[in-house]
């Protein structure tokens, strides 16, 4: 066809011809708004010409207005196509023919200048594009652009903040201002769902957006990191302070209380699952976290816990390439502080007085004469000559006199940490692209054989048009981390056994270098200095390395197949590998002059072992998008497919005895191979979804959504999940009858919406029955007497009847806004209902001849509320536009155990009406003040039949045996006469009561940001309203000596919050060692006395930053920023223990963590 | 969709090699008797420091949660797991080997649980988790649990190896066993009929004759002693005592022992029990020891009085070779010690199983034990016919002859021991066999020979209290425990060299170089205080109920989640009423 028109354009001959005939039509046209298309054959009708065109050609739906009476065709044509792009060829045998309008021709160049309408401020960087093309440019410093455009086309100007703003090119103006207002609300912002994107405004699930200034910039080595406290309804914790410490995430409080750890909300970036820690937060384009199952019922079995979205940063059509280059550099100290006593006098005499009170004996066994040694030395801040530290006896041992910073000498108070990014982005009609790369490192805290980390991560993104109808993107990733350390495979090592033994009068090594561990003057030659990590570390010899690497790889298509429907097909393939190595030698020691001696505990074998492991992940996804809107109607229909496989495979190997110790090789290797495995785990799930968004006139909104899955990990029968959610909204903002207060309150909203998620988070194989082929019995068997018995046999059996955990959220919110958008209000109340949690079920009779089978059988039940308040303005200071935010959020819950086969009610196991995370405790109602508190107690309690005084009233050669003084007094609650933990059930739980909860409470956040003359400032805060925190035995900077008499690390004000006498108002009670260590002695036991509220306030971010004003020529942006993640935090802990920070004390019962560190850093960004 | 595990094998296919059914029958070996109910086998004829609940007759309510137990069915539901998929292997020889070690082992199984608690639930198949019919079935009767046992020791005898191995089961231990589990049903049924452990409800009406059971408690006997191959251990000087002081199990007579290694670190606690342990033989054991000639020991004049040099004198070598006699040399010791009575409350303390002194620390024992051995097939075939009244002096040449020609004394004759029947082993004084079962039996004497001879070859081998239950003789547990015999205050040679080791005396004083001062009623409990036998459990009550004690009670909380579809056993009561 197109063949068959050139040949007529060619024939221009005929034109004059024409006119003549033309001036004989003439037309009567009176239309109104209405297609093009649609009126041509009204013109057809009234003449006897033919239009002759490409039914694709665009414009014929442009909409026209003409009112003519008898005008002559060729005038009546030129009004009809005038701005619509169409231009018109009359042939000789009265056809029409209408082609695209020749741009050259037609085009003209246009320009323009964008502004601030509040301030008249220039826009710089705002998109400019000719709507409906791929034309576009971005404004200048200026916030001027020049670009080609012809009359009747809309130029469509949109920058971050902003209103869009559209334009359209009249024929007879060639210079456009444009005054933008800015938008002081994120109700038009467009935010991703699952398959696809909304308008905030027509949200109907609960769905929260992080505003991406939260995280990019901040010097944070993750997105995990980055994303604690964005969002009330998110609770990160951090195991620990050190470089690629794990987290654990969840919204809205745990969703199961089985595998807490894998049954935890479901990341995607750009639709591809991903770990947090393995993101960069510099690529982030936008957050979303979907918080009910409405919102996430469309991802199914893997969003029970509810779903994050990150989408990254892309290229854009008509940016010219940008680069940008962030970099920033500074250091790292730990949150707490280290205040720990050195003198060694004190560190002796401490620990000598507290065990005395337990043992008969001191700790040190040191004599007056050795006291007296110490004493001299006693402000020996380094060693003085004169008065050496490490005094060899005799028979060649050494006797240590010393002052000894041990904390400082295993850890460094501050390391360096650097993070350098680099992106490029652009595009043209036809490709967008955005590339990206990073590398961060950081020094660990270890300070002898220093451990550290370091990351790599690179992103490249690109979309090609490959027809306007036809879309190819193809995003990959790959992040790499490597983490260094010494000392032993739990890095964690460190930190519990490396004080122990490790007292300020003992140095870390003899006057010939060699390592202190062990010798007769240290405890009798019982204590092991550092149980070895000292040595060790001296050595040097311990390598351990952990590696992971990850790749993700995504290809998508996209198909426009007809108007409004697309159908988009994506494959990706996420390549994941771990690689763990240690290797451990025997290390030397000594214990006298002149001799070396070997360490004889597991810490010092020669072994090495590897661990290496490979993820691999296919997904699948095809889907179809279908978008029609007809007069105030607007439906988006979505549905597909998506599938998955995924499959793990880890070969682990250990071999004792190598040739070398500096060299790790299994070839090297010669002793027993102590181990050899291996493991696979595959799973796969099959998808189908489909949503359904309604809405009218923006007012009533609806969505209903429904998934499908199959499982791999259930039996045939027991697959299939279906995951419905549905929810609606109302506008009532948007009714007529709004209007009279339209004027200062912009917007309202209410949500309602219901949802039901399965979790298919079990075991890989739990239906099928296994087989151990490598079973050893406990109490070992030989047959023959020559070997020891195998046998294979199978585990014991499930029901294979196992399904899906259900997980069912009603979720009611609300969205206000006032004041023209500039106070806004979200919140929402919540109940969610956990049903079929495996559980052990009914217990069946002995015949059964096997545990009692796990089954779906315990519910539980969440109920919470978040809410979240931000106030954006901005205002003229001193001529210049002043931007200020404020903002915050803060969101609780709770969860009860409704359904538990636990009739007997055991405190041991969860129970019925058991409130999660409750703690059950023992009260305490103060110290024994004196003697006749303590007979007046006796006559009431016997403390021999006390649980809680077992040690203390146990017959021992102390000091002190027996209640006294300065003891902790136990509530006899029940009134029974002595203080037990009954029989351990709720009825019957002796003296105990719940006393607190463990898991935090209120979670809250707030921000301040503002932004003048090119000044930035963002301040961030974020806590925890209550925690309580029962410190377990070794939390040993909290509890002392109370714990071991011979920890290391003491506080210098410690005495000072101990019972006496003189201090009868101490925290802490009478001096007595091990009384923290166990049930069986009066700290031990959980109580109301010592447990503490770990709740805290943290300012997590500060942030300030200057926009020069200069070289605007050359670079598009050049700031330059100070910022510091953690630098101050109050806790109430803190008036007990200063050296633990609350978030250490949140992650564990012994708070024994790397220590959790705050970094201030100086960073230059740079586009251009 | 359908994923199976990679790295470990699932049960749909699991069973295919011969390799997998013998790795999984392996799992069935640790019903293999714990060697303590062997070495520590208290009864009226053994005690150890502290009597257990059993033979005093006080067990609770509880006792039977030990037996019937989530661990124990469990054995029964892998056994029965294998004979329900071994089809899967296509190996006809391998699967009729393993199904023949489960049936085996189920017939091992049930015969444990028949013994503890009389009637149980027979299931041959595993149980679902939501078999409710299964998990509530009530117990059957001994009838149909002796009947399935037999039925799979047929089976197991058919389709096991009829090789001779002491490790691992084969057609011989299924006929040991046989022999075992019949002699003791057949017994059981005959001495307690009438009882309520006989009779009564539905699950105690038995059937099953009696004599039926011994006829084949008999054949199975003597098809082993004629086609098994095995023959009495009779090497080296003191061949008993070697039987059991060895490392690896004399096999020519062992049918099936439990096996030990240092390198392994697999032990037990055979050794120190004697060494550190306050156990020892009591007196009535020590008396049923003939002379060498065959004459009684009791009727010896005096014999209540004779003192521990004189006990030893002329008895059958099985006592020196399983108890501590003067001059005993330990093995690998150059001389010998006295006895040291501080360490056991008889005087007779054990030295079966006992090696070189290396063995002695706790838990140092290496030693094989035996499970099954021909002497006892011997026993129970001649126990069998003697029970049937068709035993005659061939039978007896031809089993517990044998045994006394290892050792070397006198032939058990059929027509004396019928003549003379020992007194002493039924009056209150002696042994005390009291059951009129027994007293009215034509065959009364020989018996009694027959019990005596079982009694002094297989003491501390797990089968005394077995016998007196199914005897029905569990009253002499209650009799007192007494040990050597001293006259009085004064010096004792305990070795046998004429010099004095120890020096009784009611208060601490020297006796001079070597000798060991015990003070009476501190050191040394006598029956008189200051002279008579040794005494054990002195003041303590033992008790015996005829009703009750025979049998184990049913756990009451099995008895409470079936809804009382399990009974409860004769005489105990709990408080579960449905």
């Amino acid at each position: 066809m197109f063949n068959k028109m050139k040949r007529l354009f060619t024939s221009s001959l005929y034109i004059l011809l024409l006119s003549v005939t033309l001036q004989a039509q003439v037309l009567s046209l009176n239309v109104s708004d209405q297609p093009l298309r649609d009126v041509l054959p009204q013109v057809e009708q009234q003449c006897d010409w033919h239009f002759f065109y490409n039914s694709s050609l665009p414009g014929l739906d442009s909409r026209v207005t003409v009112n003519l009476t008898n005008v002559p065709l060729e005038q009546a044509l030129k009004q009809l196509f005038a701005g619509t792009g169409i231009a018109y060829k009359l042939t000789d045998n009265k056809v029409i023919v209408l082609t695209a309008e020749e741009k050259k021709s037609a085009t003209r160049q246009v320009s323009g200048t964008v502004i601030d309408k509040a301030t008249n401020e220039p826009i710089i960087g705002a998109s400019v594009i000719i709507k409906g093309t791929t034309q576009g440019t971005i404004t200048d410093y200026d916030g001027q652009f020049v670009l080609d455009a012809s009359t009747g086309q809309y130029i469509e100007i949109s920058y971050l903040g902003y209103e869009p703003y559209d334009v359209r090119v009249s024929a007879n103006a060639d210079n456009y201002h444009v005054a933008m207002t800015e938008s002081t609300s994120q109700l038009d912002e467009v935010v991703v769902v699952g398959y696809g994107a909304q308008k905030k405004v027509n949200l109907t699930g609960a769905v929260s957006v992080v505003d991406q200034k939260e995280i990019v910039g901040r010097p944070t080595p993750n997105m995990a990191v980055a994303l604690q406290g964005v969002d009330p309804a998110l609770n990160v914790t951090m195991s620990a302070g050190g470089p690629g410490a794990s987290y654990n995430f969840n919204i809205r409080g745990s969703a199961s209380i089985n595998n807490a750890s894998t049954t935890k909300p479901l990341v995607l970036v750009d639709g591809v699952e991903m770990d947090l820690s393995r993101i960069n937060s510099n690529d982030i384009e936008s957050v979303s976290i979907l918080k009910d199952a409405s919102a996430s019922a469309i991802y199914g079995s893997k969003a029970a816990a509810g779903v994050i979205l990150v989408t990254t940063k892309s290229g854009k059509e008509g940016l010219a390439p940008q680069v940008t280059i962030d970099a920033k550099a500074g250091f790292k100290t730990e949150t707490t502080e280290h205040d720990f006593i050195t003198q060694g006098f004190w560190s002796a005499y401490i620990s000598d007085i507290f065990m005395r009170q337990h043992t008969n004996y001191g700790m040190t066994t040191y004599t007056d004469a050795d006291y007296a040694e110490l004493w001299m030395r006693i402000n020996d801040k380094t060693e003085n000559p004169e008065r050496p530290w490490v005094v060899t006896q005799p028979d060649g041992s050494y006797k240590y006199y010393a002052n000894f910073n041990w904390y400082d000498y295993y850890y460094k108070s501050t390391r360096p940490v650097q993070d350098y990014n680099i992106s490029l982005k652009g595009g043209n009609d036809r490709v967008n692209y955005f590339v990206s790369a990073r590398y961060f490192t950081e020094d660990g805290m270890i300070r002898i054989d220093n451990d550290k980390w370091h990351q790599v991560s690179t992103r490249a993104k690109v979309n090609i048009n490959i027809k306007p109808w036809m879309h190819y993107g193809v995003n990959f990733s790959f992040f790499s981390s490597r983490y260094t350390y010494p000392g032993t495979t739990s890095s964690r090592e460190l930190f519990r056994v490396g004080s122990l033994h490790a007292m300020a009068y003992i140095p870390a090594t003899n006057p010939d270098g060699s390592a202190v561990y062990l010798n007769p003057w240290i405890y009798s030659g019982q204590g092991t200095v550092g149980d070895g990590m000292n040595a060790l570390l001296i050595y040097g010899k311990h390598k351990n390395t952990n590696i992971n690497r990850e790749m993700v790889m995504k290809h998508s298509l996209s198909f426009d197949l007809y108007k409004n429907l697309s159908l988009n097909a994506d494959y990706s393939l996420t390549w994941r590998m771990k690689e763990i190595s240690n290797r451990s030698v025997k290390v030397p020691y000594s214990c006298k002059e002149g001799t070396t001696d070997v360490i004889e505990n597991f810490r010092s074998v020669d072994s090495y072992h590897q661990q290496l492991a490979r993820y691999m992940t296919h997904n699948y996804n095809v889907y179809l998008r279908w978008t029609p809107t007809w007069d105030k109607h607007s439906l988006t229909l979505t549905a597909g497919y998506n599938g998955e496989m995924y499959r793990y495979h880890s070969l682990e190997a250990e071999r004792m005895d190598l040739m070398t110790e500096d060299l790790s090789s299994f070839n090297f290797a010669k002793g027993e191979v102590t181990d050899l495995s291996e493991s696979i785990k595959t799973a796969s799930t099959n998808g189908f979804f489909a949503r359904v968004n309604y809405d009218w006139a923006g007012r009533y909104l609806f969505e209903v959504s429904v998934r499908a899955d199959a499982s791999s990990r259930f039996a045939p029968g027991y697959r299939w999940a279906v995951a419905p959610g549905g929810s609606i909204g109302w506008r009532m903002s948007e009714e007529p009858f709004w209007e009279p207060i339209q004027g200062w309150w912009s917007n309202a909203k209410i949500r309602l919406s219901a949802g039901q998620l399965a979790n298919q988070m079990t075991g890989y194989y739990d239906y099928i029955q296994s087989v151990d082929a490598d079973g050893m019995f406990t109490q070992q068997i030989t047959l023959d007497g020559q070997s020891v018995l195998s046998y294979a046999t199978e585990a014991d059996p499930n029901a294979g009847t196992l399904t899906w955990e259900k997980m069912t959220t009603y979720d009611a919110g609300l969205d206000l806004s006032w004041l023209n958008n500039r106070l806004s209000l979200t919140g929402d109340i919540y109940i969610r209902n956990t049903e079929g949690m495996l559980n052990t079920g009914t217990a069946l009779p002995s015949v059964y001849g096997a545990t009692d089978p796990k089954k779906n059988s315990a519910n539980m039940s969440t109920k919470g509320w978040e809410l979240s308040l931000v106030w954006r303005d901005q205002q003229k200071v001193a001529g210049k536009p002043f931007r200020y935010e404020i903002g915050g959020g803060v969101g609780n819950y709770k969860t009860v155990i409704t359904k538990y086969n636990n009739p007997e009610k055991l405190l041991s196991t969860y129970y019925e009406g058991q409130v999660l995370g409750e703690i059950w405790g023992y009260e305490i109602d103060g110290l024994f003040a004196n003697q006749q508190e303590v007979d007046d107690y006796m006559t009431k309690v016997n403390p021999v039949e006390s649980e809680v005084y077992t040690d203390i009233m146990a017959v021992m050669d102390s000091e002190a045996p027996g209640l006294h003084p300065g003891d902790v007094r136990y509530v006899d609650l029940n009134g029974d006469g002595k203080i037990t933990s009954g029989n351990g059930t709720v009825d019957n739980p002796g003296d105990r009561r719940v006393i607190g909860n463990r898991l935090p409470k209120y979670n809250y956040n707030f921000h301040v940001s503002a932004e003048w003359y090119g000044i930035d400032l963002s301040i961030y805060f974020q806590g925890v309203g209550h925690c309580d925190w029962y410190p377990l035995n070794e939390a040993t900077t909290y509890w002392g000596p109370y714990s071991r008499p011979y920890q290391g690390f003491m506080a210098t004000d410690f005495m000072s919050r101990v019972w006496s006498e003189d201090n009868p108002n101490a925290y802490f009670p009478r001096y007595r060692a091990y009384e923290a260590l166990g049930s069986a002695n009066s700290l031990g036991p959980t109580n109301n006395r010592y447990m503490l509220n770990v709740g805290y306030l943290r300012l997590k971010n500060i942030t300030v930053g200057y926009t020069l004003p200069c070289w605007k020529k050359v670079f598009s942006e050049f700031r330059i920023y100070f910022s510091a993640e953690n630098p101050w935090y109050w806790s109430p802990l803190q008036q007990y223990c200063r050296s633990i920070d609350p978030e250490q004390a949140i992650a564990g019962s012994q708070a024994i963590t790397y220590g959790f560190a705050r970094s201030f850093t100086f960073g230059l960004t740079v586009t251009f | 969709m359908d994923l199976y595990p990679e790295d470990q094998l699932s049960t749909a296919t699991f069973f295919t090699s011969e390799t997998a059914l013998h790795e999984y029958s392996n799992y069935f070996y640790r019903m293999m008797p714990d060697p303590e109910t062997m070495y520590a086998e208290e009864g009226e004829h053994f005690v150890a420091p502290t009597p257990n609940d059993l033979i005093r007759g006080i067990r609770d309510i509880h006792s039977g949660e030990s037996y019937w137990k989530k661990d124990s069915w469990r054995n029964l539901r892998k056994i029965n797991y294998l004979l329900t998929n071994a089809n899967q292997c296509e190996n006809k020889d391998a699967r009729d080997h393993y199904r023949g070690v489960a049936y085996f082992f189920r017939a091992y199984f049930y015969f444990d649980m028949l013994r503890h608690f009389g009637a149980v639930p027979w299931y041959d198949e595993p149980i679902n988790a939501d078999d409710e019919e299964a998990l509530r079935r009530p117990r059957d009767s001994r009838d149909v649990i002796i009947g399935h046992i037999i039925d799979d020791l047929d089976s197991a005898y058919v389709l096991l190896p009829a090789v001779r191995t002491p490790y691992e089961v084969n057609a011989w231990t299924a006929l040991a066993l046989k022999s075992r589990a019949c002699l003791f049903e057949g017994t059981f049924r005959k001495y307690h009929a009438g009882t309520t452990f006989n009779g009564g409800s539905d699950i105690y009406n038995v059937q099953l004759p009696w004599d039926d059971l011994l006829r084949q408690a008999a054949d199975a006997s003597l098809t082993l002693i004629n086609n098994g191959g095995y023959s009495l251990y009779t090497s080296g000087a003191e061949p008993y005592r070697e039987l059991f002081a060895t490392l690896t199990p004399r096999d020519e007579e062992v049918i099936w022992a439990r096996s030990y290694s240092k390198d392994l670190d697999i032990k037990h606690n055979a050794q120190a029990w004697s060494v550190a342990r306050q156990t020892g033989f009591t007196k009535r054991h020590a008396d049923l020891y003939l002379m060498t000639d065959g004459s009684r020991f009791t009727d010896q004049p005096g014999f209540d009085t004779k003192i521990y040099t004189e006990v030893f004198v002329n008895r059958d070598p099985r006592m020196a070779q399983t108890i501590y006699a003067p001059g005993y040399i330990q093995m690998g010791a150059d001389k010998s010690y006295p006895v040291n009575l501080m360490m056991t409350v008889t005087g007779y303390k054990y030295t079966k199983y006992i090696m070189e002194s290396t063995y002695n620390n706790w838990g140092g024992s290496v030693t094989s034990m035996p499970i099954f051995r021909l002497a006892e097939v011997y026993l129970n075939y001649a126990e069998a016919k003697a029970e049937l009244g068709t035993l005659t002096q061939a039978d007896l040449d031809m089993s517990v002859n044998r045994l006394r020609d290892r050792v070397g004394i006198a032939h058990m004759i059929l027509s004396d021991a019928n003549a003379n029947p020992d007194a002493s082993m039924t009056a209150e004084s002696g042994y005390g066999f009291s059951s009129p079962v027994l007293l009215a039996h034509p065959n009364k004497g020989v018996l009694l020979e027959i019990r005596r001879e079982r009694m002094v070859e297989t003491p501390l081998e797990g089968l005394h209290l077995w016998d007196i239950l199914r005897w029905r003789e569990g009253h002499l547990f209650t009799l007192s425990r007494l040990g050597l015999y001293f006259p009085g205050e004064g010096k004792y040679d305990m070795t046998g060299n004429g010099k004095a080791d120890i020096l009784l005396s009611p208060t601490k004083k020297s006796g001079g170089i070597g000798v060991t001062c015990l003070v009476f009623d501190q050191d040394i409990y006598l029956s008189q205080s200051t002279s008579g036998n040794m005494v054990a459990y002195k003041d303590m009550i033992m008790q015996w109920d005829e009703q009750k004690d025979y049998l184990w009670p049913i756990p009451v909380t099995d008895r409470t989640m079936t809804l009382g579809a399990l009974t409860q056993n004769p005489g105990w009561i709990d408080d579960v009423k449905f």
